[in-house]
């Protein structure tokens, strides 16, 4: 069964969602597999990302915007300038992460945290949840 | 774009038919429909009019047009100021054509955007405006119901807003049309230059779509209310319309159709200047109408107004979400004062129908008599445009 759970997102930042994943997967009773998450956004994006250093995250949102800076020329004039960069760096990045479900909990590093990567905000989001694998004792 | 502007089309005798007061009020009944059908079409074209650099390079802008495409201009101004956050001129279109564009484009490194409204595309003025518009380097965008007449062919670019075909009658779908055109403009730009999010500009819209509920709540009770008002004043022969901001406009609209529909001579006024000068007329038969609504950011004045139309014995009406003074020509509260105007064409155009037909009268004095020259609009389409067109001075369109 997918879980989902909402956000509003107050601009273009990364925001840690790591326990909202901890959270349904310990609801969906799993303990060892694989939880799939999946973002039905097309200017948003997931990463898993140092966390330590609030700062670190900065500079990876900074980056992205430097490798894809608002333009006012792009082709997609449907929407706004920032949509249609929104639309590039999600491509790029991905809307989909797959994480190993051991022990009943996600198989990250020491330092490691998943990130809802916003790149079109404030909007108003969703993210989907799926665990799959062999139900725990 | 062709070297020669295209001559004047002509609407066929054939498909002309007469305008009853049935008419009037069908047309009128027909809103909440109209606005239904055509706003996201409307959204949709309003979105690719004008691209992301012209919109995020625009510095000022000038709304044009004549008559009814005037009002609207009036109407706009106040939501492309609020959303767009660009100054922003409302010009009969002789104004705009004759005073307004040169001295603000001569010499300006970022080109000024007109908008020139006209449904037919024909009115000689405001295609004039058009063209010294484009003559002087400012952008020019015409708003029309559709392509092919010569405002679009003087234009950079075209907003098209057709109404579907219905029975005419005197400016009732086509200036919603240009209203609606003009509105989605506004939330456009604001939305392209980031004044709010995507999100917001959504809300915006539906705002905007959810107009045509409220008009359609209010409908039966402002046709009462017409019949009511209407047969009360069947003698007058002037008739006030008071309002400010976008009730200005809507004044502005209520004068013009108790002219066009009714033979009555309307004019309208700011609720604020109506104290400096109106309020001294000795005749104090006029009857006033009050543009009102409750959230009007001019209700405070409008108040006072009321209490001063009261001492004065004045015969009054008000157009609001709540009674104030006088007859009560009722509409839906809840709507932003932006997009009031909208909501304000059913019963201000109910009452003008009602006017005609207690009256007797018809739409443009059945351009008969000393009206004869208005038929087919030469009046207004046949005027000799003054500006330069490569060199060329136009006169007068010559029919064939």
């Amino acid at each position: 069964m997918v879980a989902t759970f909402q956000l509003s997102t107050d601009g273009n930042r990364a925001i840690d969602i790591t326990d909202e994943i901890a959270a349904a997967i310990t609801d969906s009773g799993v303990a060892e597999g694989i939880a799939v998450i999946s973002l039905p956004h097309t200017t948003a994006s997931l990463g898993i990302i140092s966390f330590p250093d609030p700062l670190g995250l900065v500079d990876v949102m900074d980056e992205v915007s430097r490798l894809v800076p608002t333009r006012i020329d792009f082709k997609h004039q449907h929407d706004t300038p920032q949509d249609a960069a929104g639309h590039i760096k999600s491509t790029l990045i991905g809307t989909t992460l797959s994480l190993i479900v051991t022990g009943s909990a996600a198989l990250l590093g020491h330092s490691q945290k998943v990130y809802f990567m916003e790149h079109d905000g404030p909007r108003k989001r969703q993210v989907h949840v799926q665990v799959l694998g062999q139900v725990g004792a | 774009m062709s070297a020669q502007p295209p001559t004047r089309t002509e609407q066929p005798i054939s498909t002309q038919q007469p305008v009853t007061d049935d008419a009037l009020r069908q047309q009128v009944l027909s809103l909440p429909r109209l606005i239904r059908d055509t706003t996201w079409e409307v959204e949709n074209e309003a979105r690719h009019a004008l691209s992301t650099p012209d919109l995020l390079n625009l510095r000022l802008a000038v709304l044009t047009g004549s008559g009814d495409s005037y009002l609207a201009a009036r109407a706009a101004q106040f939501a492309w100021q609020a959303l767009g956050g660009v100054p922003t001129f409302a010009d009969d279109a002789m104004t705009a054509s004759r005073y307004r564009v040169h001295p603000i484009t001569g010499g300006q490194r970022l080109r000024p955007l007109v908008v020139a409204v006209s449904n037919s595309g024909e009115v000689a003025r405001v295609v004039e405006a058009a063209r010294v518009a484009r003559d002087a380097g400012a952008a020019v965008l015409a708003v029309s119901a559709r392509a092919g007449n010569r405002l679009t062919y003087a234009a950079d670019a075209v907003l098209p807003v057709p109404a579907p075909a219905f029975p005419p009658a005197p400016g009732v779908r086509s200036y919603v049309m240009s209203l609606l055109g003009l509105f989605h403009l506004a939330i456009r730009l604001g939305e392209v230059r980031g004044r709010y999010t995507m999100d917001e500009a959504g809300e915006l819209r539906r705002q905007l779509g959810a107009t045509a509920d409220a008009i359609e709540s209010t409908l039966d009770h402002a046709a009462q209310a017409a019949t009511r008002i209407a047969e009360d004043w069947a003698a007058q022969g002037i008739l006030e319309f008071l309002g400010s901001g976008p009730g200005r406009a809507s004044a502005g609209y209520g004068a013009a159709k108790v002219l066009e529909a009714a033979g009555v001579r309307g004019y309208d006024q700011d609720v604020e200047e109506f104290v400096h000068l109106q309020y001294f007329a000795a005749d104090t038969t006029v009857p006033a109408t009050l543009v009102a609504p409750t959230n009007s950011a001019a209700q405070s004045r409008v108040i006072e107004v009321a209490a001063l139309l009261r001492t004065l014995g004045r015969p009054a009406a008000t157009l609001s979400d709540e009674p104030l003074l006088g007859h009560y020509l009722p509409h839906a509260p809840g709507v932003a004062e932006i997009w009031q105007p909208l909501l304000h064409v059913a019963p201000l155009a109910l009452l003008a129908g009602e006017l005609m037909r207690v009256r007797g009268e018809e739409p443009g004095r059945g351009g008969r008599d000393g009206w004869a020259d208005s038929v087919n609009g030469s009046t207004t389409r046949d005027s000799a445009i003054s500006a330069p067109i490569s060199g060329v001075i136009a006169g007068p369109i010559q029919r064939n």
